[in-house]
């Protein structure tokens, strides 16, 4: 019982992995960008849905469209940041803005909503009775969520114009503009894009979520090992490296004494990062 | 010989900027200001109080309350007529946000040293306050712990610290009473423990204090473990408690896992043990997020108007606190008005401003429910000559209705214990 | 014998004049802290220690482009060697010192190898992250160093040189300043020696220096293991500073940060980068705290803004920028400072004792950092 109990348990909580790593790869390896604030988007995202729960009164699916739309502005916004200082210093200049931004908005949120935890309570989807567990619905639609952005951000990178343009621009880019593609357009989309599947995804999860203001940073680190495991750039890579990851920490802490839970999937980070052949930046 | 000369000018310009740079700190640090004479002849007008804590940061989420609480003591004694003894100087509060990081402790310690405060009160992280007492105590400046549990707090041998709120030994053996009360109304002889403790030295040495006073009873743990302190998705840790067959479930933690936790046991992982203890949390602040999601657990309680016992001066604290802050008093809230009236009565029976001579008497120095103990029970206050308070005041309550209600200590218990899940 | 021209994107090198511009600010500084007030000093003291840590990542950064968020673990051994020493086996502080610096290069061997496994200074800096992530669940699973709750340092009285505990911050603040002057010292040196030379070919272009004979996987790891061993001794100061090492209080995530904003803010195109980077941020926040008033959060959030303008003017650090000025004014005075970004041969160095590449994991080229200016 224990063990399918942590097996949907880690399963759960790797699509959450998942979906803020797909994100972060694709900034990483398709805007070429280092966003070090990648998480506190996340956050913002689930503070917006905190705050569209108790002064608009709408529930997070409620609020799922005009706030993929904020996101979309605001992506811009950070996009053209990013692609003003960061090009003409080099990485350097992304990781500063990145940091930058990283303690704003976690100083942001903690003006606007102070430390105490949040939880978002009244939405309910119904559940289901899993081996003992009880799975709400909205966890469901969570790890669907992830499932339906992965695959949408893989066909859309391998299937379609645009998607191939903006490969073609994380591959080389000067080529890419010799053939006509707009290079900075191209990787302002990538941030952009990243930006508001963050944003999507702490919408998404604040029905079963407790929010703090430095939650962002958690889920950066996480990013970080979905992305090493997952492959820089590879969407369905992150799926699984999240989902892997989710069920590796969930089995340690199920069954192991206490260091494991943290050890065991650095551990797992670590053996990839010897073993696999190319952590290169290809999608 | 022209790079000669250019070289004495680039050397001259590197020394002068180095120089400048340094002074420029000096001056900007210390605001340009020298040492002052030191105690006056004459009784100040105003006595500084330093209130060392955390105003931002996760902290802050105890921190905040505990200044609050302390600005009500400062205002009830200044408009009584502030330190009689001291021609009714008045008190100020003057605050040093350590953010939340341990590094910060010393630093702002000696600022408040610096600062010529009378005595320092505050502290809701125990490795800021074990850092900031070095410099307190070589200053001479009595430090008042309010949040901070490590018992080497006490421990150090330093007679200008006190706490003003349990240590980890006192406040695991509180919650050892809390469980063998519980499984003696419920009914269960012998029972058997689930632990989940958060891996930080707060966590930690509650976990090893639980251990230790367990032993001297008939409680068996047959589960525990330890999880990171960065952790946010508890559903593993609830799910691993949930399925041991243990009779309590114990979490030794911080607020907001106690929160994730009480939310999966009552959505995710019903739990089939029948006392929940969450050790780390505030019902209040739980009952405020989830209302009736957390009915069953047993937390921290808060003392309400309508607890049996309520000194008057307890009442006229929670309306002053209500009105300036439009919130309830919390746990910290009260320790902060705590720690404020002990240095005002060492100050009165001091009848000098100069810290030692606080120090010295807040060791003799008693609260008594008139003056400045607002808890009903215990119904005084007083330190043990190592700094620790005698008799912790620790308060319980389980929540039902999505309220909580205190069932310890059992002279001002407002319901009996009922079964988790129930 | 060939003549050398410094690469473009040398970080150290160092005339002469530099050194005793340093004798005479360390010799001011010495004085200056002795006048100030204590609660000048206690500030002075963890700027400082902000700044030694901060310069071990400069020069991972400044002289081969790696970016290593590992460094505060280098810090915390230190911390924890030296005191678990002494409270265990009562071995002064001083000689636990050097056992910190063996620890750190003992560490730094594997840590190292593991972050500088694969080029790009985003990817390195995932894995040294991840690396520091690690320490804390390893360090709080040994239970001899006291677990999550760490280690407390028994207190001396009064001043105690052995013991390397002392009455005022004072004695600390100086300790710090000369570990800080040490460590510039070095950096200077550093950057004209001929491993500096290697080190700075490295950076540009790790094929073609490995091509002309220089040594690059020896190279990093030694440049590795200096740093880790640079901030080690921070490390043991600082535990005796504050008479407790624990994973909180090391690996926390403010020091983390506080380390790269000093770091990056400061610069690393110059030895004293860190340093002043410390100065500058510790000024700020100073200021910053005292104007934005007491509303809990708002200073961080000013210091977050403050950090971002930073980001945006200056994203080279305040050397980078002065570094910038300074080549952009000698270019203006015409003919000054050769800066063809040719690789020196290292077969023509004078010394002659070049080891024939042994091959290094150097991939496609690593990202150039473009000179501004």
């Amino acid at each position: 019982m224990l063990f399918e109990q942590l097996l949907i348990v880690g399963i759960i909580t790797g699509s959450v992995y998942s979906l803020v790593g797909v994100g972060f790869t694709l900034v990483l390896g398709v805007g070429k960008v280092a966003n070090f604030a990648h998480g506190s988007f996340v956050a913002v995202g689930l503070y917006l849905a905190l705050f569209a729960s108790e002064t608009l009164g709408l529930n997070a699916y409620e609020a799922f469209v005009p706030a993929v739309i904020f996101f979309a502005l605001v992506g811009v916004a950070v996009a053209e940041l990013f692609e003003w200082r960061g090009r003409k210093v080099g990485e350097i200049g992304e990781l500063l803005i990145g940091l930058a931004l990283l303690l704003l908005v976690g100083g942001l949120l903690e003006v606007l909503f102070t430390d105490t935890p949040r939880t978002i309570n009244g939405l309910v989807l119904g559940h289901v009775d899993i081996a003992g567990l009880i799975i709400s619905g909205t966890e469901f639609v969570a790890v669907a969520f992830t499932l339906v952005t992965a695959v949408a951000l893989y066909l859309f990178l391998r299937g379609s114009r645009w998607g191939r343009a903006l490969r073609a621009v994380a591959d080389n880019g000067e080529a890419a503009g010799l053939y006509g593609v707009r290079v900075p357009v191209a990787r302002r989309a990538a941030v952009t894009i990243s930006i508001v599947v963050a944003g999507a995804a702490g919408i998404v999860i604040s029905p079963f979520t407790v929010l703090t203001p430095d939650v962002g940073s958690t889920y950066l680190i996480s990013a970080f090992a979905v992305v090493i495991v997952g492959g820089i750039g590879n969407a369905l890579g992150a799926v699984l490296a999240g989902i892997g990851i989710g069920i590796v920490t969930s089995l340690s802490s199920g069954y192991l004494a206490s260091y494991w839970t943290s050890l065991a999937p650095l551990i797992l980070i670590l053996l990839v990062l010897l073993f696999r052949p190319g952590l290169s930046e290809a999608v | 010989m022209q790079a000669l000369t250019t070289g004495v000018q680039r050397l001259a310009i590197c020394a002068a900027t180095a120089s400048l740079v340094v002074v420029a700190t000096a001056c900007g640090s210390s605001g340009g200001g020298g040492n002052n004479s030191g105690g006056s002849a004459k009784a100040p007008s105003t006595i500084t109080l330093g209130e060392i804590t955390d105003l931002s940061g996760v902290a802050s989420f105890y921190g905040v309350p505990e200044n609050h609480g302390a600005e009500i003591a400062a205002d009830q004694i200044n408009a009584a007529g502030g330190i009689k003894s001291l021609g009714g100087a008045k008190l100020a509060i003057k605050t040093f946000d350590t953010a939340s990081n341990p590094d910060n402790g010393q630093t702002e310690a000696t600022a408040a040293v610096g600062a010529k405060v009378t005595a320092v009160f505050g502290g809701e992280i125990s490795d800021t306050v074990l850092a900031g007492i070095n410099v307190t105590q070589r200053a001479g400046i009595p430090w008042v712990d309010v949040g901070g549990t490590a018992d080497e707090i006490h421990e150090r041998g330093y007679k200008t610290v006190f706490m003003v709120d349990h240590d980890s030994t006192q406040f695991a053996s509180e919650w050892l009473s809390v469980a063998e009360l519980a499984a003696q109304k419920l009914g269960i002889s012998n029972p058997t423990v689930a632990i989940a403790y958060s891996q930080s030295s707060y966590g930690d040495e509650l976990y090893q204090a639980w251990n230790t006073a367990v032993k001297s009873t008939s409680m068996k743990t047959v589960t525990s473990f330890g999880y990171p302190l960065t952790t946010t998705d508890f559903s593993s840790v609830a799910a691993r408690l949930a399925a041991s067959n243990a009779d309590i479930i114990l979490n030794m933690g911080y607020p907001a896992d106690g929160l994730a936790l009480a939310k999966l046991f009552a959505t995710q992982s019903k739990p089939k043990a029948k006392i929940v203890m969450l050790a780390g949390s505030d019902a209040g602040a739980v009952t405020g997020q989830l209302a009736s999601q957390a009915n069953g657990a047993l937390m921290i309680g808060d003392i309400a108007p309508g607890v049996k016992g309520l000194p008057a001066s307890f009442t006229t604290f929670y309306n002053d606190y209500e009105s300036k802050y439009r919130a309830a008093p919390d746990s910290q809230s009260m320790a902060g008005y705590v720690a404020v009236e002990f240095i005002a009565a060492a100050l009165e029976k001091a009848k000098s401003d100069s810290p030692s001579a606080v120090a010295t008497a807040l060791h003799s120095v008693t609260l008594t429910q008139t003056t400045g103990d607002i808890y009903p029970d215990p119904t005084t206050l007083s330190f043990a000559s190592d700094g620790a308070l005698n008799n912790a005041p620790f308060y319980a309550a389980q929540i039902a209705g999505g309220k909580g209600a205190l069932i310890w200590p059992t002279d001002v218990a407002e319901t009996t214990i009922a079964a988790y899940g129930k | 014998m060939t003549q050398f021209r410094f690469p473009a994107s040398v970080s150290f090198a160092a005339p002469a004049w530099r050194w005793s511009g340093l004798a005479v600010f360390f010799v001011a500084a010495w004085f200056v802290l002795g006048a100030l007030p204590a609660a000048a000093i206690s500030v002075a003291v963890l700027a400082l220690f902000y700044a030694s840590a901060g310069s071990s990542f400069n020069l991972l950064y400044g002289s081969l482009g790696i970016f290593s968020l590992a460094q505060p673990v280098f810090v915390a051994v230190g911390g924890y060697a030296s005191s678990f020493l002494y409270v265990r086996y009562g071995v002064s502080p001083w000689l636990g010192m050097l056992a910190a610096m063996a620890c750190a290069a003992i560490l730094a061997v594997p840590i190292g190898f593991i972050a500088m496994r694969r080029p790009g200074t985003v990817v390195t800096a995932l894995v040294t992250l991840i690396v520091s992530e690690a320490a804390t669940p390893i360090l709080s699973a040994i239970t001899p160093l006291g677990g999550s709750i760490g280690l407390y340092i028994p207190v001396k009285s009064g001043t105690n040189w052995g013991a390397l505990q002392f009455a005022t911050g004072l004695p600390f603040a100086r300790l710090f300043l000369a570990l800080n002057v040490l460590i510039i010292a070095g950096l200077m040196w550093f950057g004209r020696s001929r491993a500096g030379l290697w080190a700075a070919a490295i950076k540009d272009s790790p094929d073609a220096a490995s091509a002309s004979g220089v040594p690059v996987l020896r190279m990093r790891l030694s440049i590795f293991i200096a740093s880790a061993v640079i901030a080690a001794v921070p490390g043991v100061l600082f535990a005796q500073y504050n008479l407790l090492v624990n994973a909180d209080l090391f690996l926390g995530d403010a020091v983390l940060f506080q380390l790269l904003v000093v770091a990056l803010v400061g610069g690393s195109a110059r030895p004293w980068g860190a340093l002043v980077g410390a100065l500058v941020m510790t000024e700020l926040s100073q200021y910053l705290s005292n104007v934005a008033g007491d509303r809990p959060g708002i200073g961080p959030l000013t210091f977050a803004a403050a950090f971002l303008v930073m980001a945006l003017a200056m994203p080279r650090g305040i050397a980078g920028t002065w570094a910038a000025f300074v080549s952009a004014r000698k270019a203006r005075a015409g003919g000054g400072h050769d800066r063809s970004p040719a690789i020196p041969d290292a077969r023509d160095h004078p010394d002659g004792n070049v080891v024939p590449l042994a091959g290094g994991p150097s991939r496609d080229a690593a990202e150039t950092e473009t000179p501004t200016g």
